[in-house]
């Protein structure tokens, strides 16, 4: 029973719930960074963290094993935070910076933000980060700091590989002009 | 170059993001407590009567559909009978007559019609 595989264990009924608990230590931190880094306020990534693992547990039938379960579940969170910051953008009293309307900026949501540490270079830094488009803020972040591999990133966003190094490499000279004019 | 980490600047690994102390063994339990207790096993479903049925209703109407293209040719041909008579209306003795005539003519025939004619054969006949 033990040697069985997780994704085995989690299709099974029987043995789904102790699965998904396993599940929850293992993807629960790497997932919610996901988010957070897209959405950064802590409270916000909070609820789409719950919504992402209620809808993997209602999906659990319809997952068949063809991607990676960490793909899927990644795909599932990816859309979670782009649906909220879609409504957040659509709403006129939305926190995102007005200069930026391509970019998912967030400063002004982080000064609010009790969870972050308020340092000036990281400050600086996510504010470089948040004057990226969201696709290329969205590749930078699992490339830079979750260290992904193009072609997982690939499957989630569901982008080509040399699309994606085009991406990052585009991100990175323009966060570092960011930085260099500052 | 090396595209993959920003090498000209130095930037912090982390994005200064914190989260509260112990959050992740929390949120498990919370999302342990919103789980159902069970996970219900799908029970076969019960087939009515049309759906035990159905394949072998689909089974004969395939081969209804294979007998009638089978026989499609003779049902057809029955019908093009009926313009046979239209034919046969228009045969009378004369025509019959003329029939038999065009059939029964051979060479000697054609000969007596040359000379009657007037008319010399080559030296080679």
């Amino acid at each position: 029973m033990e040697n069985r595989s997780l994704e085995d264990r989690l299709r099974d009924p029987l043995t789904r719930r102790e699965a998904f608990a396993d599940l929850l230590k293992q993807f629960s931190e790497p997932l919610y960074w996901q988010i957070r880094r897209l959405v950064s306020d802590h409270d916000d990534a909070d609820d789409l963290l719950q919504n992402t693992f209620m809808k993997a547990w209602a999906a659990m039938d319809d997952f068949r094993g063809d991607a990676k379960l960490s793909t899927w579940l990644h795909k599932i969170a990816l859309n979670e935070a782009l649906t909220h910051l879609d409504k957040q953008k659509r709403r006129p009293t939305t926190s995102l910076d007005a200069e930026n309307d391509e970019g998912l900026s967030v400063a002004g949501t982080l000064e609010a933000d009790d969870y972050f540490d308020g340092d000036e270079a990281h400050e600086l830094f996510r504010q470089a980060i948040g004057t990226l488009p969201a696709k290329q803020q969205l590749v930078f972040n699992m490339k830079y700091f979750d260290d992904m591999k193009y072609e997982d990133i690939a499957e989630i966003t569901g982008t080509t590989v040399g699309a994606l190094k085009a991406t990052y490499h585009f991100a990175v000279k323009k966060i570092e002009q960011f930085l260099k004019s500052r | 170059m090396n595209m993959n980490k920003p090498d000209n600047i130095k930037l912090p690994k982390s994005n200064g993001m914190t989260v509260p102390e112990g959050y992740f063994d929390d949120f498990q339990r919370r999302m342990m407590e919103r789980l159902p207790a069970e996970v219900p096993v799908a029970e076969p479903a019960v087939r009515s009567k049309w759906q035990m049925l159905r394949p072998y209703v689909y089974l004969a109407a395939m081969f209804a559909g294979i007998y009638l293209l089978m026989n499609i040719f003779t049902l057809t041909g029955g019908l093009t009978q009926t313009a046979v008579p239209q034919f046969a209306d228009v045969v009378n003795d004369q025509t019959l007559a003329y029939v038999d005539e065009y059939i029964s003519y051979n060479d000697i025939d054609l000969y007596d019609d040359i000379y009657e004619a007037g008319l010399s054969l080559p030296e080679s006949l």
